[in-house]
């Protein structure tokens, strides 16, 4: 005995090095490993009740935010249908001439971030809006033209595209502080508002789910602790007949493994249960406003980083519980 | 096969369980340690399986000084000792079979060795036919016996048991220490804690005797 001691010593990463049969360390700890993942499987499936309802709380913590996700994603596929246009109207002083009116034009056009300027002189606005409103007898009336010329300005498309609106802020605000313009109006406007607002949201989404993500971990790491209180004696005894900490820990693990894994599938299941419930009063929503809309749901990367978030978020709770409940169990 | 030097143990609530022991057990035999209840006999058991550590002295078993065994290590040591308790501390939810495999899974060994050896360990105290019923259906010597079985599964070379007939009738604890006397009779020291000195008489084995935490003059 004292030699296969002296031997564990010198070889102490080899655990199976002091095994009368041959077995390779690496079999060891794969055959060990797959009984436990096995087991603690089983183990699950003997107390459907009490596994159902922690599994539930995972899969609600994941689904809430999922779904507040979802949403806000969908938000988003909405505003890049409606940015058709960012064109900036740019209303010039009544009393430029047309000369400043052109080398105006130039210069904004001029600009790397302007695409291309067009001009509606007073006397074409006051035209268009004749044809579109018999208004001959306001006009008469009014005596001289009171619209003033328009610059309309289309941005480059890379200003278009800059999710944060910074670009098309800045150039609207630029427009504005030229000298001989009366006053700019950005067309999309609201668009970009709203644009803000889902940004927003989409913020408060991830902190809740950050807050979320934390709750489950406590609730695994609790239940782990009630697991490893249940099983003091069986720990003890294991311990006696000469298993190592990883040993004893290992079932534990995989337990909070599976709680993360089955309760991310029963997460991603509610999702889909929700998309299929709004997907038919969406699509006719779509119908009244937008002839091509489609509900998003989540992508096989969204579901994959879902899966794998929640079993490795749910392994560490368990190595907390198992690790701090472990070290109170000490027969040695 | 082991060996104690000058071993005492106190513990902290200041109990002196053991004083100055100087005692040692030779390989292959079969020894009983006897004496008063509270005279240190489970905590001398408990120093060999590193249950408890000594206050002061050295213990050898097998050669080795237990002493320089770090607490990650105690695990493989006990890999290779065999431990029978009085209250046999099986696990009541698993099978006969399961708990005698226990040691044989924890040492990682493949399905059909454990399968081979864990029946071969119940068929040495005849309850192999009992191998799929829970512990709670079996009798209180058959409960002792797949206790020795889950000992012996492993084929250590020391054997010890804390009061393993405490809780048997005089006919079932003689068949339990005749069972003791097999093992011992293929090479395994056996050590044997019990208070029942008329058991201990009529097997005619070596008998070391506590008297309050020291040896007892014989």
């Amino acid at each position: 005995m004292a030699n296969q001691t002296k031997k564990k010593t010198t070889r102490r990463k080899s655990k199976a090095s002091n095994t009368p049969t041959t077995t390779s360390p690496l079999k060891l700890t794969l055959s060990q490993h797959s009984f436990h993942f096995l087991d603690s499987l089983k183990g699950l499936i003997k107390e459907p009740i009490s596994t159902l309802m922690t599994t539930l709380v995972i899969a609600i913590a994941i689904a809430l935010p999922s779904c507040l996700y979802l949403l806000i994603s969908n938000a988003q596929g909405l505003t890049e249908r409606w940015e058709t246009t960012h064109d900036i109207n740019v209303f010039v002083e009544g009393s430029l001439s047309n000369t400043d009116l052109e080398a105006l034009q130039k210069k904004i056009s001029q600009r790397p971030d302007v695409q291309l300027v067009r001009t509606i002189s007073s006397q074409q606005a006051l035209e268009e809006l004749k044809q579109e409103i018999q208004m001959q007898m306001i006009s008469d009336a009014i005596g001289s033209n009171p619209l003033p010329h328009t610059l309309i300005v289309s941005p480059e498309n890379k200003v278009i595209s800059d999710k944060t609106n910074d670009s098309i802020q800045k150039l609207n605000q630029e427009l504005a502080d030229l000298p001989s313009v009366d006053s700019v109006q950005l067309d999309a406007d609201w668009v970009l508002k709203f644009r803000s607002v889902v940004d927003l949201l989409k913020r408060c989404v991830y902190l809740l789910a950050a807050l979320l993500s934390l709750g489950m971990l406590l609730v695994v790491s609790n239940t782990i602790r009630l697991h490893v209180q249940q099983k003091h004696n069986e720990i003890e005894v294991k311990k006696l007949v000469g298993a190592s900490d990883d040993f004893v820990r290992r079932p534990f693990l995989y337990l909070g493994f599976w709680y993360g894994f089955i309760g991310s599938i029963i997460a991603l299941i509610l999702v889909s249960i929700l998309l299929v419930s709004i997907s038919g009063p969406a699509s006719r929503l779509s119908e009244l406003y937008l002839s091509s809309f489609e509900l998003r749901g989540l992508k096989l990367s969204d579901t994959l980083f879902l899966i794998i978030f929640a079993s490795l978020l749910s392994l560490v709770g368990a190595w907390i519980a198992a690790q701090r409940a472990l070290l109170k169990i000490d027969v040695s | 096969m082991i060996r104690f030097d000058n071993v005492s143990k106190s513990y902290p609530n200041g109990h002196q369980a053991l004083t100055n022991l100087n005692l040692s057990v030779p390989k292959g035999e079969m020894v009983f340690l006897t004496g008063h209840s509270g005279a240190g006999k489970s905590t001398l058991l408990k120093l060999i399986a590193l249950i408890e550590r000594p206050t002061r002295g050295q213990l050898f078993v097998n050669g080795r000084n237990l002493n320089s065994i770090d607490r990650s290590l105690v695990s493989y040591y006990r890999q290779h000792l065999g431990m029978v308790f009085q209250d046999n501390r099986l696990l009541q939810k698993q099978t006969v079979f399961d708990n005698v495999a226990l040691p044989l899974v924890i040492k990682g060994l493949s399905k059909r060795d454990i399968k081979k050896r864990t029946e071969a360990a119940l068929d040495q105290v005849e309850l192999l036919n009992k191998k799929s019923l829970l512990p709670s259906s079996l009798s209180s010597g058959e409960q002792q016996r797949v206790g020795i079985a889950r000992a012996i599964v492993s084929k250590p070379m020391l054997l010890i048991a804390d009061e393993p007939t405490g809780n048997l009738d005089p006919d079932l604890s003689w068949d339990i220490l005749q069972l003791f006397k097999r093992f011992n009779e293929v090479g395994v020291t056996v050590l044997i804690a019990t208070h029942d000195l008329s058991l201990v008489n009529q097997m005619d084995q070596p008998v070391i005797t506590l008297d309050h935490s020291r040896l007892a003059e014989s």
